[in-house]
Parts: C-alpha cells; structure tokens; sequence
C-alpha cells in the first residue's frame, strides 16, 4: 500500500512539472494570438503592416548554418520587426538573440529571401522578467554587436482582470532597454503602462495557433501521458516502472477504447508516443 | 399540455424536454398545424447560424452568468462528454475554457471557448455539419437550460486610443 502511494505520488509530481511546462508554453501561443490580433485589427498597425509571419525563417548570415526560426517576424512599411517569446530566462537566450540580429535577410512564405530594410527592431518578451545582473549580460552581448537597431524587451502576462480576462504587454523598466520606433505598432509597445488584449478577441486567432508550437504540442503530450495513460492504462508493475524510470520498457497492451495498435517502447519517447495517441484520448485536466 | 378548442373539442399533447412531441388524445388537427406552421419553420431557423459557420465562432448566449465561476468548466466538461463517440482535448482551463472536441460519428469538429460569463463560443473546423453542431449545442443547453445562439460579429476595427486604454 505504501508502494502503491509513493508510485502515486511520484506521477502527481510528474504531472504537475508536465503542466507546469505546458503551461507556460500555452500562454506563449496566447501572446502570439494576441499580437496577431492586434496587427490585423488595430486599424492604424494593420495599414502599416505588409507582411507578418508568426512561423518566420531568418537567413543565418554565413552559410551551411540551419535557418533560424524566431516566433515572429513583422515586416512594415517603415520598420521591420523581429519577435522571440520566451517562458523565463536561460544564458542561452543571449546568443540565439545576438543570432538574430545578425540575420541580414528574412525568407517569405513562397521562400524567395528578403534584405531586412534599415530600420529594424529585436523585440524580445518574457513572462518572467529575467534579473538585472541577466539584462547588464544581454545588453552587453547587444551592444557589442553594434547592431545599430534597438533590442527591447518586455513582459506578456495572462492576467485576470474586472473586465474579463486579458494577455498583457508592458515594455520592462530598464535603463538600457530599447525603445521601438515610431510607428503605431513601436508607440504601442513602448506605452510605458503596457497594452492589455483580451481573451474575447485574442481567441479569434487562438486556433490558428494552438497547434502550430512544437513544443507545446510535446509538453502537451506529456500531460496526456501523465494524467491519463500513467493513471489509467498502465498495470501496477508497470506504474512502478514508469514513476521509476520515467518510461516503459516493453510495449504496452491493448487498452480500452484503443484506435490502433500500441507497439513502441516508450522510454526516452514517450511524447511522441502520447502525441500520436492524443485523438483517441478523452482528456480531463486541472486547469 | 391540454388545449381547449370550440365546444368539448380538445387537442392534448406532450412536449418533451428535448423536443419530442407525443399527441395523446383529442383532435389531432391543431398539432398538425402547430407543427407545419411554426415549429417546423423555427427547427429550419434554430439551424441557420450553423450552416453560415464556416469560419466564423458561434455564439450560445444564456440568460445567466452561468461561467462566472470557473467550477462551472467541469459541468462543460461533463455536458460534452456525454456526446457519444467523441474525444475531447482540455488545452485550458484557468482563467478561460479552451476544449477541442471531435466526434467520431460524424466527423465534426469542435473548438470551444468560454471567455464571457454567459456565452460559449464554438467554432467548427473544417466542414463540421449544422447537425453536428446542434448535437453540441443540444448537451449544453440541457446543461445550462436554452440559449440565444449566433454568429459572432466580425471583430471592430480598433484606433491605437483604443488598444492604449485596454478596449481591445
């Protein structure tokens, strides 16, 4: 019985991180919808926007390097705007930034590449907002560069608020962050008291989104493994193994309401196993 | 339900919950009419928003807050469970109510938000049918009573006054 509840204990945990991480991603792809909301329904930012991508490829500037793929590019009419979300801070966000300024050229959907015009700006946002000693190796590592453009960075939130719920944008209050240029998109985010977009308008762009980051979609599936098959299909041996090792060895049984055949061990894998799964699941969880 | 018509003539009818009709005895020919004349023509019309869905949210708006409190998401939950052959995915719920659900009978499927205390929005992928959205729209309602339902307006064109001062 003590086994039995430690096992259970040990996949609450793991579920909790799963969440935790999906989470976190999901709201990213709320800031997304919120931002795509806002260039195709603020009149005065749609009229200056020409070109807008939200799964955008940058041309690395030397050659035999992968493509970079920042969260968002927005190309207007007298600045280009170059978009990366994060979670929190890692140390490895300064050099993917850094590599992005770099980037000379941009690839449009039909993967003709485009020179970015001379007015530029890295927009980097944050749900955490890293510390201090974080911002000073950032925009050391920027202003290194002599970019010549600005890097600014601001915080999105989903926030509760008395007239509905909403996803926010606040630029951060630092001394040697950036301010965007003039256009109407740049004034809106360097609005000192930030811009709320709510979620009533926001989910009118949600679902072109909600399935498009792949990490979303991994942690996500991570969810499903956790809540549902670590609770509900696996057998006792095989919930100790899993709360133990984090997979299974073997494959797993035919299981209720099956759709197809369960075969691949699912150690070291189990997202993608989840993910292939998740049609078939009927799913409930914590909010 | 017992109608009165002239003298000691009298039509009396059951009406169901779910929208079953049972004539039980009397003269039959005033629930032909009512049938013919009205509920046929309103059955037509309750559909209509679902045939011009495409691409557009449907609104089922109540006449309460019912989602003001989000343990109500669970009583959702619940409702669209009981559609049958169906899986539904919870991708949020705290603070809004994000759910894909997809039914396996007849191919249909759903994104469904709750953004507002009294309304959900749905929105069919693909060529999701007028009857597999009034399938939804029948567990809810018998959830959460009968609703007004719409399409969503196209959203405003906004100034940036409006973004800065939070009406987007």
């Amino acid at each position: 019985m003590a086994e039995s509840s430690s096992v259970e204990e040990k996949i609450r945990q793991e579920f909790e991180k799963a969440h935790k991480e999906y989470a976190a991603y999901d709201k990213t792809l709320d800031a997304v919808s919120a931002l795509s909301f806002v260039l195709e329904n603020v009149k005065p930012i749609a009229e200056e926007t020409t070109f807008h991508d939200f799964r955008p490829r940058l041309d690395p500037p030397t050659p035999n390097q992968a493509q970079y793929t920042p969260d968002g590019l927005i190309i207007q009419k007298s600045c280009d705007f170059v978009l990366e979300l994060k979670t929190s801070w890692n140390e490895e966000d300064i050099r993917q930034t850094v590599q992005y300024g770099r980037s000379k050229k941009y690839y449009r959907p039909d993967g003709s590449t485009h020179a970015f015009g001379k007015n530029r700006c890295m927009l980097l946002g944050y749900q955490n907002s890293p510390g201090d000693s974080n911002l000073v190796k950032l925009f050391d590592a920027w202003d290194l560069q002599d970019f010549g453009f600005p890097l600014v960075l601001f915080r999105y939130s989903l926030e509760q608020a008395a007239g509905g719920d909403q996803m926010f944008f606040v630029r951060v209050p630092y001394q040697r962050n950036g301010l965007c240029p003039s256009s109407s998109l740049g004034k809106a985010m360097n609005f000192v008291q930030g811009f709320p977009v709510s979620i009533n308008s926001l989910k009118l762009h949600r679902t072109k989104f909600h399935k498009a980051g792949d990490q979303v979609i991994a942690s996500y599936a991570a969810v499903l493994w956790w809540t549902t098959y670590a609770r509900h299909y696996l057998t006792e041996e095989q919930k100790i193994e899993m709360a133990g090792g984090g997979g299974v060895e073997h494959p797993l049984s035919h299981t209720p309401g099956s759709c197809g055949p369960c075969s691949p061990s699912a150690r070291g894998r189990r997202s993608t196993w989840a993910e292939r799964r998740a049609p078939c699941l009927g799913v409930s969880t914590p909010g | 339900m017992r109608a009165p018509l002239t003298g000691n003539l009298f039509c009396e009818f059951t009406v169901a919950r779910a929208g079953y009709l049972s004539f039980h005895k009397g003269d039959c020919a005033p629930l032909m009419r009512l049938m013919l004349d009205r509920l046929a023509p309103a059955m037509v019309d309750s559909a209509k928003p679902f045939e011009r869905a495409k691409d557009q949210f449907v609104t089922l708006r109540f006449a309460e807050p019912f989602f003001a409190d989000r343990a109500s998401y669970g009583v959702v939950l619940d409702a669209i469970s009981r559609l049958p052959r169906t899986s539904i995915a919870l991708l949020h719920g705290n603070p809004y109510f994000h759910a894909t659900l997809t039914n396996y009978e007849d191919g249909g499927e759903f994104e469904i938000f709750i953004t507002q205390h009294s309304t959900i929005h749905i929105q069919g992928r693909g060529e999701a049918s007028p009857a597999s959205f009034l399938r939804l729209q029948d567990v809810l309602t018998q959830s959460f009573r009968d609703a007004t339902v719409a399409l969503e307006e196209r959203p405003l064109q906004y100034s940036l006054r409006d973004l800065l001062e939070g009406r987007v």
